[in-house]
């Protein structure tokens, strides 16, 4: 596994994660790294501890459960980030595989896509909503941790990790999409890294709206078009492997609040 | 007593037979329809707004829709109306006029080119002035606007092309063009995009001549690519919303609609293809008492839309022939790729947690 064994927190800030699967890798970087124990907290929403997320209060309103509350009071004593990885596996459900009915749109009003014969330009805005409706559930998630946000605490959202863009390493490694994949071939990459890409800036616009913060994905992590690194592609198409954990955390705790384009 | 011709007329043809003694959800002035529609012909459908009642009857009576325009399967349910899909066969919008509904043709097969084929909105989208409904807030950039409108434009032409019934509703004469070269605009320049420019933009308001001419130049050229089409036409019972005319809306309502009723009648008595469907006679007929029009008295209520259309049904269709819809199956088919990935994506998660034990 890679990472650098440096002094973590040196500010003495706690970090707490919350999400879904994504935070494995994050999960399994911690367990390498027993010296950042008293200074991390994953709330995993995917290992049946806080669930549901969002339930009902005695009054009938929608609220964080309140275990999760309790979990990011743990360090009451010091500054505290709260980085929030829901789901975040949304795009692919609309890029991952080959549409019957291949589309593509336009990222920037300024670019030109070159459309193969057969493959429909959709408006940025219905593949926008599309992806919203999909993901609906990650801004319901973000508001309700907003509002339960213990006083010593602020909130960035943490990008989900951008697609891989070797077929190869999907095909071989298809998990539970081994039959679309071999049913209607694999979405082009530079489709999934567009949606990935719209899927982020719905991210930032939410985080700029609500004035949170947001953990773009570390640049280092990035080949040359935008796409994950091999490094740290993990055994499955759509999650990163522990060294990306690592490095994340890395990232993250070693980051420089000025540091351009990383830490929002 | 003398005879004379009215002695064999039907009961139809006495107003105190057909009309006074006729309870008013019984009035039927369709009689007869031209032909009859079986559930595997292909009824297209485009005009005013209220032919948009046509299609919806048709496609939940199980006849066939013809809908060559259909939403990508990724477009949520919801939007699928505002983006103006499966209003109409394609997505073109209301088509109030006989030009601009020839001008669709010549476009969809390449013969005009309109000069004005883009508005640009302040914060750069771009509109289709000749639909611009049919995408909210227009489109994000160039290349998405000309390829919506190729696509589009490829649907009008498949259209025309496989349908067995063009439902065609008149709604107005009065429109606005482009002095430069004739194109006819669905909504007057600087209303819902674009610019009013008084030196570019003329106001006309088409004359009974005019209409009738434009409905022999659609059939030339729809029958000059579906030689077996046949066309039914009704007139809108929808008042105009405002008139150019320096006169009353009322006067200008009912020259439009008279003028447009006059061209319907000439052009079926001249063209064994066209029917008419009396449609505009149904709501506005004196007999409901105005009572099939809402409290603005121009919106259309849903019991004047039954009418018209339980005696379109009647009178033009074998619906005991027709299947039972299933829509739900037809939704279930287009949404399958985007929930069968949301599924996978899901298990995929769930086994991302399963295999760490």
């Amino acid at each position: 596994m890679a990472g650098r064994q440096q002094t973590v927190t040196p500010d003495g800030t706690a970090h707490v994660f919350i999400g879904d699967s994504h935070l494995f890798a994050v999960q399994d970087a911690l367990a390498a790294r027993p010296d950042l124990a008293g200074q991390v907290e994953i709330i995993q929403l995917r290992d049946g501890s806080v669930s549901p997320p969002i339930m009902k209060s005695d009054t009938g309103d929608k609220i964080l459960n309140p275990l999760i509350t309790a979990r990011m009071e743990r360090f009451a004593d010091r500054p505290v980030r709260v980085h929030a990885a829901f789901r975040g596996n949304d795009h692919n459900a609309l890029s991952l595989v080959q549409h019957a009915r291949p589309f593509d749109f336009v990222l920037e009003p300024g670019d030109l896509v070159e459309i193969e014969d057969g493959v429909e330009l959709l408006p940025r805005d219905a593949v926008e909503a599309a992806l919203f409706m999909a993901s609906r559930r990650v801004f319901r998630l973000l508001s309700h941790l907003s509002a339960a946000l213990p006083e010593n605490a602020t909130l960035d959202i943490l990008e989900p990790p951008p697609p891989v863009r070797s077929e190869a390493h999907l095909r071989a490694n298809p998990g539970v999409f081994d039959a679309e994949f071999a049913a209607h071939g694999i979405g082009p990459w530079p489709l999934r890294l567009k949606i990935w890409q719209l899927y982020c800036r719905m991210l930032q616009d939410h985080a700029a709206e609500h004035a949170l913060g947001y953990v773009a994905t570390p640049t280092t992590a990035l080949d040359g078009p935008g796409l994950l690194k091999p490094g740290f592609w993990a055994a499955d198409p759509t999650h990163t492997n522990a060294d990306y954990g690592v490095h994340l955390l890395d990232w993250l705790i070693s980051a420089d609040d000025t540091r351009e384009g990383t830490y929002g | 007593m003398a005879e004379h011709p009215y002695k064999s007329q039907p009961a139809h043809a006495f107003w105190s037979r057909a009309i006074r003694d006729t309870l008013p959800g019984e009035v039927d002035p369709v009689v007869q329809g031209a032909f009859t529609i079986s559930p595997r012909d292909k009824v297209a459908t485009a005009g005013s707004c209220f032919a948009q009642h046509i299609a919806r009857y048709l496609s939940a009576s199980g006849f066939h829709y013809l809908v060559t325009e259909t939403p990508h399967p990724i477009l949520p349910a919801h939007l699928v109306k505002e983006y103006d899909y499966n209003t109409f066969t394609a997505r073109y919008g209301n088509i109030y006029t006989t030009g601009q509904l020839n001008q669709l043709f010549d476009r969809a097969y390449g013969e005009f080119a309109p000069a004005e084929q883009i508005w640009r909105t302040d914060d750069e989208r771009f509109i289709d002035p000749f639909r611009p409904n049919i995408q909210p807030g227009g489109f994000a950039s160039a290349q998405e606007f000309n390829h919506s409108r190729d696509l589009h434009l490829r649907a009008v032409r498949e259209m025309f092309e496989t349908l067995d019934v063009f439902v065609f509703t008149l709604g107005l004469t009065e429109c606005w063009r482009a002095k430069a070269d004739g194109a006819v605009f669905p909504i007057c320049p600087g209303v819902m995009g674009g610019e009013f420019d008084a030196s570019r933009h003329e106001f006309h308001n088409m004359s009974v001549d005019e209409v009738v001419r434009d409905l022999r130049a659609f059939w030339t050229r729809l029958s000059g690519v579906n030689p077996r089409a046949r066309v039914i036409l009704t007139v809108s019972p929808v008042p105009l919303a405002a008139t150019a005319e320096d006169r009353h809306v009322l006067q200008s309502t009912t020259v439009s609609k008279s003028i447009l009723r006059v061209a319907a009648d000439q052009i079926t008595r001249d063209l064994p293809a066209f029917a008419y469907f009396p449609s505009y006679e149904i709501i506005t007929g004196t007999f409901s008492r105005g009572g099939y029009f809402a409290d603005d008295c121009r919106s259309v209520l849903e019991d004047g839309v039954a009418h018209v259309m339980g005696l379109f049904m009647r009178h033009y269709t074998d619906a005991a022939a027709a299947p039972s819809p299933d829509r739900r199956a037809e939704r279930r088919r287009k949404r399958s790729h985007v929930r069968t990935m949301q599924r996978l994506v899901e298990v995929n998660c769930e086994e991302a947690a399963l295999d760490r034990g």
